[in-house]
């Protein structure tokens, strides 16, 4: 499961550097507004500030809208005025990991620091496919996150916007030179990372719970699941999601890590490293052409 | 009645940096039906020159017009709306992308013809239509030079940059590619080159540009500069 929310971020994460050029460090607290945003909506009048009481059903779509502005917004109003004064990338970066933090600690000021759960009901483990346990809300989370990164590559591989962020990715200037405005895919690129952001933070805030920091520890797991994949395919990224997740999840079998839970992302980062060690271009990762 | 000028350049100046200018002061006009090629040696600002052209780099004075309209500094893909299609020497295919997907972003302003241009252009080069799953990155030189012209014909433009469009070829790549340049002509488009072959590409310009660092040094037909001795020797490597 934790492989899936890892997949679906980690896309986003890709996409907008692959497109923009952009290192998003504000990915991680992305994934928890939309968790806190769903949660907003679902939990009933009074419990934080702005609950609305709605259903699950209405909270998490409209969610997922907001999430697709926000991005969109983001590039508007923020990346596009500094790219237009051709702030360098380093600067960049910093502007992100700033964004995160004023999100993060926005979040904590308005749900506070204990974690809440989604007005959903709680359920025993099951088992699926013989062998695979996990609740049925998991289960479920699961096979929705297939089909939306079924979706992502459908729309990257089929669709003229999403052929058009792959060749941007792939070379801007030819991309310009073919005709196709970068800014305006730029826009849809965001629009699009931070949607999917929302989404894994639903999925993780519904499986486990939403707290402040959820999105921020995942980020580093993000990170390494688009360098084993290879840093700017976005197939490279869901395949590094769930080698990651995967991992992890294995890796608490061992009594040591069982023990001592933080140990997981440093199995995850080794992992990774194992993997650059051998493929320094990551699993999926072209090599780099010198002509 | 006058042919129409499609484009007049007149003083542009334009470099990569503030401190360094490549072009200081370049003249270049191309008529309706005509190929004109630009040759000069190594760091003469012919490649510069026809990105400036195209509005990959914004020059920093001079104007260009593009049919009587004024177009400097306006960006690259703007330039493709209007017309103007550009094939660069060098990245010049979109490497993880399939070959039809390669032309299918060529025709990106062109949406609603896509397919029939798509189906034109592989009949016109058969050797793309094989290869239409194949990602360019493992395609040859020679074969990136045809996608990259493919790519560049998708949107149907009345006029072609070509940055060096045989650099680096086999020769008989550099045949084709010249055959093809020849068919492309005969359609009715007019053609912009900057080329190292240089004798190649003037027997088939009407006319043709000397630049030398960074200005004009001699303009002429394409025969008259082919068969200028001091042309000969200073830019085409003697007889």
């Amino acid at each position: 499961m934790l492989g899936a929310v890892i997949a679906l971020t980690a896309v986003g994460l890709s996409l907008i550097f692959g497109v923009t050029g952009i290192v998003n460090f504000a990915h991680g607290d992305l994934v928890t507004l939309g968790a806190v945003i769903a949660l907003v909506f679902a939990l009933p009048e009074g419990e934080v500030w702005g609950a609305q009481g709605l259903s699950m059903w209405i909270a998490v779509p409209l969610t997922v809208l907001i999430g697709f502005a926000v991005g969109a917004l983001l590039e508007l109003a923020l990346i596009r005025p500094l790219r237009r004064r051709q702030v360098g990338t380093v600067t960049m970066l910093v502007v992100t990991i700033g964004l995160g933090f004023i999100i993060r600690y926005g979040i904590l000021i308005w749900i506070g620091g204990s974690p809440y759960t989604y007005p959903v009901p709680i359920e025993i483990q099951g088992s699926y496919l013989g062998f695979i346990d996990m609740t049925a809300t998991e289960f479920r989370a699961v096979v929705l996150t297939l089909l939306i990164l079924v979706g992502v590559g459908l729309f990257l591989t089929k669709t003229r916007l999403g052929t058009a962020m792959r060749a941007i990715s792939d070379n801007e200037d030819l991309a310009e030179s073919s005709g196709i405005d970068a800014a305006g895919v730029y826009v849809a690129t965001w629009a699009l990372g931070i949607g999917l952001a929302f989404s894994g933070g639903i999925l993780q805030g519904i499986v486990t719970n939403v707290t402040w920091t959820m999105g921020f520890f995942l980020l580093l797991l993000m990170f390494a699941a688009v360098i084993v994949g290879g840093i700017g395919n976005p197939f490279g990224a869901m395949l590094g999601g769930f080698i990651i997740g995967l991992v992890i999840t294995l890796s608490t079998a061992l009594p040591v890590i069982s023990d001592n839970p933080d140990l997981r992302f440093a199995v995850a980062l080794g992992v990774m490293i194992l993997v650059l060690l051998f493929r320094p271009q990551g699993i999926l990762g072209s090599k780099e052409r010198v002509s | 009645m006058t042919t129409e000028r499609l484009i007049v350049v007149t003083g542009l100046r334009a470099g990569y940096t503030k401190e360094v200018e490549i072009l200081r002061g370049i003249d270049i006009e191309l008529d309706d039906h005509e190929v004109v090629t630009i040759i000069g040696p190594n760091g003469a600002g012919k490649s510069t020159l026809i990105k400036a052209i195209f509005g990959l780099l914004t020059p920093t004075a001079g104007s260009v017009l593009l049919r009587g309209e004024q177009v400097t500094g306006k960006k690259a893909h703007v330039m493709v709306g209007k017309g103007v299609g550009y094939v660069p020497q060098v990245k010049n295919v979109f490497e993880t992308l399939t070959v039809e997907e390669n032309l299918t972003m060529g025709a990106y302003l062109n949406r609603a013809n896509t397919a029939s241009q798509r189906d034109r252009l592989f009949e016109w080069f058969p050797m793309l239509a094989e290869r239409r799953t194949t990602r360019a990155g493992k395609l040859s030189g020679g074969q990136r030079q045809l996608v990259a012209m493919a790519r560049a014909l998708m949107a149907n433009p009345s006029i072609l940059l070509l940055d060096e469009p045989s650099a680096g070829l086999s020769p008989s790549n550099v045949d084709e590619i010249f055959n093809r340049i020849r068919e492309i002509k005969d359609r009715g488009v007019s053609i912009l080159m900057v080329e190292q072959n240089a004798r190649r590409a003037l027997a088939l310009s009407d006319r043709g540009y000397v630049l030398d660092q960074g200005t004009n040094a001699y303009t002429g037909t394409g025969r008259d500069l082919l068969h200028d001795p001091k042309i000969g020797d200073l830019y085409l490597g003697g007889r």
